[in-house]
């Protein structure tokens, strides 16, 4: 993997954050995805990885249906923490979207099995 | 996970710098555009207005940027506002890089109704064309681009709210535009942002601030593409509905109101105790997804 993030802005607003990476990448989940995820509490944290060279940014990060708050890693890293009180047992579906409009797409089908 | 439950949205998060976008939903849902007047005989009057059809890049929610096709570089796009019986003249202007038209919801000939392959029909990029037209009937209207693909000249964002009001006004009060709107950035036909007036959850941050005991009028109209109705609901009141706003008595006293695609209503209302009051559409995956707001009710 030649992932290799750089991390652009993390603004610390309120009481939560709101950070916005560069991925090398490209648009509609095609040259960016999601490697894994893992489960943690309270959050679902994503390993992307990507096969192009040009660089885009996300945005906006969507679980079923609804905006979440998110942090991404170090620069150098590829894990993106997503704030959802994930259940055991239930399905999930992401979108990471990129300033472009363009999403990266995964879904997690049992919440609790490996992923 | 930060923020509040009911919302399912996040705390520490903000709206689009107006500064972007180049027009501020804090402003457009007040902003009502008259047109340019002159008095005809028999005390009517004539009104013109100027659209100008171009792309911009706009901003949707924080980050996320949405190549739109506007009217007047703002989505929607200007409130156009008038009595009941002025004479209209729109002169429509096409910069964009596709064939646009405005149709305009009311009664008037078909060959200023904006629709392809009658009258001016489709007007061309460079090209401009006048709509006239009486304004009739007195009401909550539309108008929008008639284009095809129909979809998506309405979802990249040429549309507006188009008021007729009755000869004699309505009650003096402090009116709000809403237009309930929706966007597909990735292009997957799943709308991933909701809103009023475009930027998600905007006025959730830019709370609408209006009076206690004084009367609130919403010209609330649906534009959204992909879903087949919206909804709007208040916390903390109720609020008389006139649909269409074609009639001045209330058929209707209630705390929601749903609309399909188009459809338009218009809302009174008085908050009676000051405080902060949320608004939303109760689908709830619209809500989550942007379409939230808040009054701020002061003294």
């Amino acid at each position: 993997m030649k992932l290799a993030i750089a991390l652009i802005v993390v603004a610390l607003l309120g009481a939560g954050f709101v950070a916005m990476h560069g991925m090398p990448g490209g648009s509609g989940g095609v040259e960016v995805k999601v490697k894994h995820a893992k489960l943690e509490p309270g959050r679902i944290v994503l390993t992307l990885e990507s096969h192009a060279d040009n660089v885009v940014s996300v945005a906006q990060a969507i679980v079923n249906d609804s905006y979440v708050n998110f942090l991404a890693g170090t620069p150098g890293e590829a894990d993106i923490a997503l704030e959802y009180p994930w259940i055991e047992g239930e399905s999930y579906e992401i979108e990471l979207l990129t300033s472009t409009g363009s999403s990266v797409d995964f879904e997690i089908e049992d919440a609790g099995e490996p992923t | 996970m930060s923020g509040s439950m009911h919302t399912g949205f996040a705390e520490g998060r903000t709206t689009v710098d107006p500064a972007v976008n180049g027009f501020d939903p804090s402003l457009v849902i007040r902003d009502f555009d008259w047109g340019n007047p002159r008095p005809l005989s028999g005390g009517r009057t004539l009104r013109r207005y100027e659209l100008v059809a171009y792309d911009k890049e706009i901003e949707i929610v924080p980050g996320v940027k949405f190549k739109a096709w506007t009217y007047n570089g703002r989505v929607p796009g200007p409130t156009i506002r008038c009595r009941e019986g002025d004479e209209l003249e729109i002169h429509f202007v096409n910069a964009g890089t596709h064939p646009h038209t405005i149709h305009f919801h009311g009664i008037h000939r078909d060959v200023v109704d904006g629709v392809p392959g009658i009258g001016a029909g489709l007007i061309d990029v460079g090209d401009e064309f006048t709509y006239s037209f009486t304004a009739e009937p007195f009401g909550l209207h539309l108008y929008h681009c008639h284009s095809s693909p129909l979809a998506e000249h309405i979802s990249k964002g040429l549309y507006g709210a188009f008021i007729i009001d009755p000869k004699d006004g309505r009650p003096p009060a402090d009116e709000l535009m809403m237009m309930q709107n929706a966007f597909d950035p990735n292009f997957n036909e799943d709308n991933e942002v909701y809103a009023v007036n475009t930027v998600a959850f905007h006025y959730l941050y830019r709370p609408v601030r209006v009076k206690r005991d004084e009367l609130v009028r919403i010209y609330l109209l649906n534009i959204v593409e992909l879903d087949p109705i919206n909804s709007f609901h208040i916390h903390g009141n109720f609020f008389q509905r006139f649909p269409t706003g074609t009639s001045l008595e209330p058929n209707e006293y209630t705390d929601t109101v749903v609309q399909g695609q188009g459809q338009r209503d218009v809302l009174e209302l008085r908050f009676p105790y000051t405080g902060q009051y949320m608004f939303h559409a109760h689908k709830t995956e619209f809500a989550s997804l942007g379409w939230m707001g808040m009054f701020e009710v002061v003294e």
